[in-house]
């Protein structure tokens, strides 16, 4: 019927004889079409806001940005992995709390000597999710890959132990030399985490625990498939089965969340947070940030600089222009501390916590001096949340007066040139990464990683750190310790993000990540 | 004779001849306003495309001082665009170029100098046609390092094969005619052959295919950028403009459209120019009108 009419009405407006009846007909239609639209939206809206289809089933489907590539979580310290198999899959001995209280995990109680020397574990009777029982073997096993493991974030929690024994069929003792930190800290972490030793072949595929969810499934590329564990030793988790799809497009994912076909996009990275805002998505669902999955970005200058030129080179950083830059103020804070905000040593820009703010003229009238010396800026030009930072820092070294040039690589080449590199090929970069502070240790200068950071004395006051008696002289040590990376100008914190993320506004029970940044899907009923 | 048979149909071909001339003065228009406004970009340009400016970020079209606004660090859209149409002439037309020279060259040699060089240098072009492209240029990019350069060499990589046969194919044919025949017998040698009667017969054809791999390089260009393997700051590519719009999808719309704008009607001149040219300079057009 629509497709006889259409004709005449083009007929009479060509001809000019649009008379008050075709008038009226056009606008009987031009109502009914707009009384349908109406309608049309009012149902549609109403799909839209409604659960999610997977609600009755139990089920939910998240999306993850990255692929880790191999789940071996010994080898491999991508938050892509750590994210979705510490806690749900494989768990740890114990759960720290955001409170600071300790939970069971694979450990069902323990003892902590009175010097602090002394951890005896009682391991819970209990099975793997493939059915075989959880033995003091499989926790000595793990304990000592995770004390070999090449991840310096795992391994570093066992600096200080120097026996892993056997006591009886249920109970693992672990002595350390001195007090460490880092080893308490660690049974609730990735290094904690324990896996059976016949599994150990299949770790990077299909790995094996004690966790709420058996991995049924991983496709490069594509999803993680989660099913209930059947020999869950905790309370039966409330999602039956959750699905975590790989989209790296984040604006794809965030359309994703919009069209009802994911329920949650757990970790959304700062180039998408304005988009986010912008699209009122932080609106129509339920936005949560959490600092743990946050990362700092800071400028590193290459150690071989002279102190001066590093110093002058940090003045030239304008921390609020990154900030502005990303158009969402709200989810990160300024600061010259290599920590996140839940780091008790962490501060935000401040008079007292930078030692060479922000000072362009001081800058300009240093740079005469270095004028002639060539400085070469490795920035990676395929990742938007670090070649954005480059476009800002080059032009204002450049108008202080400093030499500097742009080397812009992709992932494969920056990774060739300095993650791989020695030594690494840059004078000038920016990063943004783990907040871990251990990770810029280095016993001797030629020991030192890609950033070319080595400071004895840094290195000294993260020992003193962990082997501290007491959390009051930890956390002075650290702030010792941070205090003594700002001051060396090699690693120069700009912004430290927050984690941000979006949930279905009928998902709940979402759970501060407590085994470092993981999701813990268990936590999450409709 | 032949003109009381060929009288009435006169008339409509002309008429083509007309139509195609007109895609000819188009495609000139848009090929020379392309060309100035790279040139005018070398002596004036509005701001510093590469200094960012925070406080203006994000300003949308109609602005003034910014009339196609600015992009998420506050930098102005048509000194990019400027700029950016610097970049795709230098790497179009290097690659156009380069690949001309060494194309009329293999594919000459493949023609007149018998069965042995045709058959090495057909194959050879026939083996490299077969690798994709852009996977050849992402190979380079990855161990060459991204720039300017690279993507030249990427684009001479694999236009050359293709101009080596298409001109192989025009010298043949010219090697055909009886004039040619007429010179061996007078005793003129290959290179004289091949310098006084065949490259001016086949200059058409060099020029067409040039203007239509101009265009190609462009595309191929602004794909690479695209990518993250071409061009990179401080040179501006239109590819790469796109790629920096893409993160702001969703915020402002119109900084992916003015990059995307400028290829499709840089393109498009160059594709009505080639198609123009072909017109004119084809021999048999001209004895058809």
């Amino acid at each position: 019927m629509w497709r006889r009419r259409a004709p005449h009405t083009f007929r009479d407006n060509r001809k000019g004889q649009f008379n008050m009846q075709s008038k009226g007909k056009f606008g009987q239609r031009l109502g009914a079409i707009a009384a349908a639209a109406i309608m049309l939206a009012a149902f549609g809206g109403a799909e839209a806001m409604a659960a999610s289809p997977r609600a009755a089933e139990n089920k939910v489907v998240l999306i993850a940005r990255q692929d880790p590539g191999t789940l071996d979580y010994v080898t491999s310290g991508l938050t892509a992995l750590r994210l979705w198999i510490p806690a749900n899959v494989v768990e740890p001995l114990v759960y720290f709390n955001k409170d600071g209280s300790v939970e069971p995990g694979v450990a069902e109680s323990w003892t902590i000597s009175d010097d602090k020397l002394t951890y005896e574990f009682k391991i819970r009777k209990t099975n793997f999710s493939d059915g075989t029982p959880v033995t003091v073997e499989d926790v000595i096993y793990s304990l000592n890959t995770m004390k070999a493991s090449p991840v310096v974030n795992n391994s570093s929690a066992y600096n200080a132990v120097t026996a892993i024994e056997k006591v009886d069929d249920q109970t693992v003792k672990v002595t350390l030399s001195q007090p460490s930190q880092n080893f308490w800290r660690g049974m609730g972490s990735v290094a904690g985490l324990i896996q059976p030793e016949h599994a150990a072949g299949s770790i990077a595929t299909n790995p094996i625990g004690t966790g709420p969810y058996v991995l049924k499934s991983y496709t490069t590329n594509s999803t993680f498939e989660f099913e209930a564990n059947p020999n869950y030793w905790g309370t039966k988790p409330t999602i039956t089965a959750a699905t975590v799809r790989i989209v790296t497009d984040g604006t794809a994912g965030l359309n994703a969340l919009e069209a009802g076909e994911v329920d949650a996009v757990p970790v959304i990275t700062i180039d998408l947070w304005e988009q986010l805002t912008k699209r009122e998505l932080d609106k129509k669902f339920t936005l949560v940030t959490y600092p743990q999955i946050g990362e700092p970005t800071y400028a590193v200058f290459n150690q071989k600089l002279d102190p001066e030129l590093r110093q002058a080179l940090a003045e030239t950083l304008d921390r609020q222009s990154y900030n502005d830059a990303f158009g969402a103020a709200w989810g990160a804070e300024n600061t010259c501390t290599f920590a996140l905000p839940n780091q008790p040593w962490y501060s935000p820009e401040s008079a007292d916590s930078c030692p060479y703010p922000y000072n362009y003229e001081d800058a300009m009238s240093k740079a005469a001096k270095w004028a002639s010396t060539p400085l070469e800026y490795a920035s990676l030009s395929d990742v938007p949340d670090l070649s954005l930072p480059a476009d800002i820092m080059i032009p204002a070294m450049q108008g202080a007066g400093f030499n500097v040039t742009r080397n812009a690589i992709d992932l494969a080449r920056y990774s060739q040139l300095i993650f791989q590199g020695r030594p690494p090929q840059f004078d000038i970069t920016v990063m943004s990464g783990d907040a871990e502070p251990t990770q810029w240790a280095c016993p001797s200068p030629d020991k030192a990683g890609w950033s070319t950071y080595c400071s004895a004395e840094y290195t000294k006051a993260l020992s003193d750190a962990d082997a501290a008696p007491s959390d009051e002289e930890y956390l002075a040590k650290m702030k010792e310790a941070a205090d003594i990376l700002r001051k060396d100008a090699v690693i120069v914190p700009l912004i430290a993000k927050k984690g941000v993320g979006l949930f279905d506004g009928e998902l709940k029970g979402f759970l501060e990540p407590r085994v470092l940044v993981a999701i813990e899907i268990g936590k999450l009923h409709w | 004779m032949n003109t009381t048979t060929t009288a009435p149909t006169v008339a409509p071909r002309r008429r083509r001849r007309l139509e195609l001339n007109a895609s000819l003065v188009v495609g000139v228009a848009l090929t020379i306003g392309f060309l100035v406004i790279a040139i005018v970009s070398f002596f004036w340009l509005p701001s510093n495309p590469n200094i960012p400016n925070i406080k203006n970020r994000m300003l949308p079209p109609g602005t003034v001082d910014h009339w196609l606004g600015t992009d998420g660090l506050g930098r102005d859209i048509i000194a990019q665009l400027m700029v950016g149409a610097r970049t795709s002439i230098l790497v179009g037309a290097g690659g156009a170029t380069i690949s001309l020279i060494l194309g009329t060259i293999a594919g000459l040699v493949a023609a007149a100098y018998g069965k042995i060089a045709d058959e090495t240098i057909s194959r050879g072009a026939d083996i490299m046609l077969s690798i994709p492209g852009m996977v050849t240029a992402l190979v380079l990019a990855a161990t060459m390092g991204s720039g300017a350069l690279t993507t030249i060499f990427a684009l001479t990589a694999f236009f050359t094969p293709s101009f080596t046969r298409v001109i192989r194919s025009a010298a043949m044919s010219v090697l055909q005619e009886d004039f040619i025949t007429s010179a061996k017998l007078y005793g003129r040698g290959k290179l004289f052959i091949l310098a006084r009667h065949v490259i001016p017969n086949i200059a058409g054809v060099m020029i067409v295919q040039f203007t239509l791999y101009f265009a190609a390089g462009i595309l191929t260009e602004a794909g690479l950028s695209y990518l993250g393997v071409g061009v990179t700051r401080p040179s501006i590519s239109w590819g790469m403009m796109l790629n920096e719009a893409q993160q702001t999808v969703g915020i402002s719309s119109p900084l992916a459209m003015w990059p995307g704008l400028a290829i499709v009607i840089v393109v498009l001149g160059l594709n009505l120019l080639g198609d123009g040219l072909r017109d004119v300079l084809d021999p048999k057009l001209k004895r058809r009108s």
